[in-house]
């Protein structure tokens, strides 16, 4: 692997992998305790769970001596901070935002609406210059997929 | 004669000719949009042709099919979401080949390939179908393991970076294929939640493989996109679509061995055209000393390889599925019970009882390439258009499309919930160097490997001595081990440290 800096929360990253990778090896090695045969259920889980555990251990030991994504010494406000941009630039955090409430909305208001809001929304959250053109863009493609999908296609919409 | 006269009938019944060419036209188009899949194109189809005769619906199904393939290589180009699980490593050279502007070109590869592999796996198919079901029913359980982790290895030799993180993203897949009811004990795996809420019973089925796959490749690379606003898209060049002689022949020996390795893993009942893609692009990976631009960065031999050898797979499929009535993969499994539909038996007696059927199927597959030849060259420009769209329309487009389709699956919201939460683990995966595409393989291959374990440990008493017994005393499950074992030394790297230990020495002497 080649030396590279390590992204900002790299580490961290690795390490919450580390600790899903534990968690799996627990529930695995409950599982293979109740039923303790090669082809019992927890076998299997068991063998992907020991490769998680020790593929993080590699990960973790590839890394090592990679220069840090972080100024040397940075506060601890700062480092989040910093790792906060480097997670959401720009608009990215808005966008997801969005997608959770869309995902919601879906539920309440149906396809169609939640559908137009969420395009106008996002589109002139990235762009605010074409407003019009956002508004007949988002009704020419919830049109499309409502025709495409549902009509043509049979398909259920949410 | 007999035999030529019955496949001939796909090329002089009009009506034949008619409903074949439509199958394929349709099953690009739909193979070409996200969230609508070959699968879903024909279960949709089954329900109209039950007023069919058969040769009309098998027209039909056989069009769909070759199209559909084929399709789903267009949307992992453009837009890096894979229209079938076979598309999945197409989309490896494929999206970085229209980030350079070349989407055109790349699509126009895709279609010749995707013929030449079609037109082999249909050649095997009319001449070896009897010799290769037999060679494919002799795969007991521990070779479907054993080919099975040898795709394991393959994913972690897709890796970015190093093998580790290739291999780590491969077991979470793995680990996400674990959730729900044990197919064999009944008992819920990994399943969380309060009792009795959606939550939990959502879980209890499993978490479909289509939402991890356009969680992790449609909506976080959407989410990538946006990271940078400022990028302007690439103009696409589409002057010069039809690859020219030139590059089919000399990628010819390449696209040859790729199609002959999709039939075969095609044949292998339960494996398919991601499995036939994924070990050809990994045969390219290594057998191609000095591609012109790297692998993984729009290698066109990596696309000549999956593409010949998806489009293979085909052919191969319908080996199991005309000579022994085992499905090779998730459409054949339907072909077959549209065959019981109009009273027919897929199986050894086929070929004896419904003669017309089986090599009007062979036939209909052949003119179906050639149709594909043509039509797989239109809407290029169209297509190519979508990469040129600025991203702030095309990214909540993407993420609308990656909804739609993550429901239609099952008509399910949870599984649009569970779309997203993928698409946030696959942003922060590509974030930090760890692959996707072999986290979408580990869903896909986990029943492959852990059923053919456990039946495997089942047949020798469930003792380790006699399982590794078994794996070394059988010719085919050896020879497995043995690539196996190759592959895990020359991805760690230590034949890397031997050889250059030893023209160190040889330096020395």
């Amino acid at each position: 692997m080649k030396k590279r800096t390590l992204e900002k929360g790299e580490l961290g990253f690795i390490a919450v992998l580390g600790v899903f990778s534990l968690i799996c090896l627990a529930a695995s090695a409950r599982m293979f305790a109740k039923a303790p045969t090669l082809n019992g259920e927890g076998t299997v889980p068991l063998i992907t769970s020991l490769v998680l555990a020790v593929m993080t251990l590699m990960m973790l030991f590839e890394v090592r001596g990679f220069p840090g994504g972080f100024e040397k010494g940075a506060a601890l406000g700062r480092r989040a901070k910093k790792l906060f941009q480097f997670l959401f630039p720009g608009m990215v955090g808005v966008i997801i935002l969005y997608c959770l409430i869309y995902a919601v909305m879906l539920g309440i208001v149906g396809f169609p609406i939640s559908t137009f809001v969420f395009l106008v929304g996002a589109m002139l959250t990235l762009n605010r210059a074409n407003k019009v053109r956002s508004f007949v863009i988002s009704a020419v493609t919830l049109a499309c997929i409502i025709i495409l999908f549902q009509f043509i296609f049979k398909v259920q919409l949410p | 004669m007999e035999i030529f006269g019955q496949m001939l009938q796909a090329l002089i019944d009009p009506q034949l000719v008619i409903y074949l060419a439509v199958g394929v036209f349709l099953g690009i188009y739909i193979g070409a949009v996200p969230g609508l899949s070959v699968t879903m194109a024909a279960s949709l189809l089954i329900s109209f042709t039950y007023s069919w005769d058969v040769l009309h619906s098998m027209a039909a199904m056989v069009g769909i099919y070759i199209g559909g393939v084929y399709g789903g290589s267009r949307s992992a180009i453009l837009l890096n979401i894979p229209g079938a699980p076979a598309a999945v490593a197409t989309g490896l050279d494929g999206y970085p080949l229209a980030k350079k502007g070349l989407a055109g070109q790349a699509i126009g590869v895709t279609v010749v390939q995707s013929v030449l592999g079609g037109l082999v796996g249909t050649i095997i198919l009319a001449v070896g179908a009897p010799a290769v079901a037999k060679v494919a029913i002799t795969f007991a359980p521990r070779d479907y393991f054993l080919l099975a982790v040898m795709g394991l290895l393959l994913i972690g030799s897709l890796g970015t970076e190093s093998p580790t993180r290739g291999v780590m993203s491969a077991a979470i897949g793995i680990f996400i294929g674990f959730i729900g009811i044990d197919s064999q004990t009944g008992h819920m795996r990994f399943v969380i939640g309060p009792s009795g809420s959606t939550f939990r019973t959502y879980m209890t089925l499993g978490v479909n493989y289509v939402v991890v796959m356009i969680g992790l490749f449609g909506m976080s690379e959407a989410l990538i996109q946006l990271r940078d606003l400022s990028v302007k898209p690439v103009k696409q060049k589409v002057d010069k679509i039809i690859p020219g002689w030139k590059n089919v022949i000399k990628y010819l020996p390449l696209s040859i061995r790729t199609s002959l390795m999709g039939t075969f893993v095609g044949a292998l009942p339960g494996t398919g055209g991601d499995i036939a893609a994924l070990m050809a692009y990994d045969h390219a990976k290594r057998s191609t000393k000095n591609p012109e631009v790297p692998f993984g960065e729009g290698a066109i031999e990596g696309l000549v390889a999956c593409e010949s050898a998806n489009n293979a797979a085909i052919g191969g499929a319908c080996i199991p599925m005309l000579t022994l009535g085992i499905p090779g993969d998730a459409v054949t499994a339907i072909m077959i019970g549209a065959m019981y539909i109009h009273g027919l038996q897929p199986g050894p007696l086929l070929m004896k009882n419904s003669a017309d059927v089986f090599w009007y199927i062979i036939g209909a597959m052949f003119v179906g390439n050639l149709f594909l030849l043509i039509f797989g060259f239109t809407g290029i420009k169209l297509f190519a258009k979508i990469v040129e769209v600025p991203k702030y329309i095309l990214m909540p487009i993407i993420i609308i499309l990656s909804v739609v389709g993550a429901f239609s699956i099952n008509n399910n919201l949870m599984d649009v919930y569970w779309m997203m939460f993928f698409g946030i683990l696959g942003y922060l995966m590509k974030l930090y160097h760890i692959p996707v595409a072999p986290a979408i393989l580990g869903v896909i291959l986990v029943d492959l490997i852990e059923l053919n374990f456990r039946r495997a440990a089942l047949t020798v008493g469930n003792s380790i001595p006699a399982l590794l017994l078994d794996l070394v005393s059988h010719p085919i499950s050896l020879i497995l081990l043995v690539v196996i074992i190759g592959m895990c030394l020359s991805s760690s790297g230590a034949l890397q440290k031997l050889r250059s230990k030893k023209a160190g020495k040889a330096e020395e002497n």
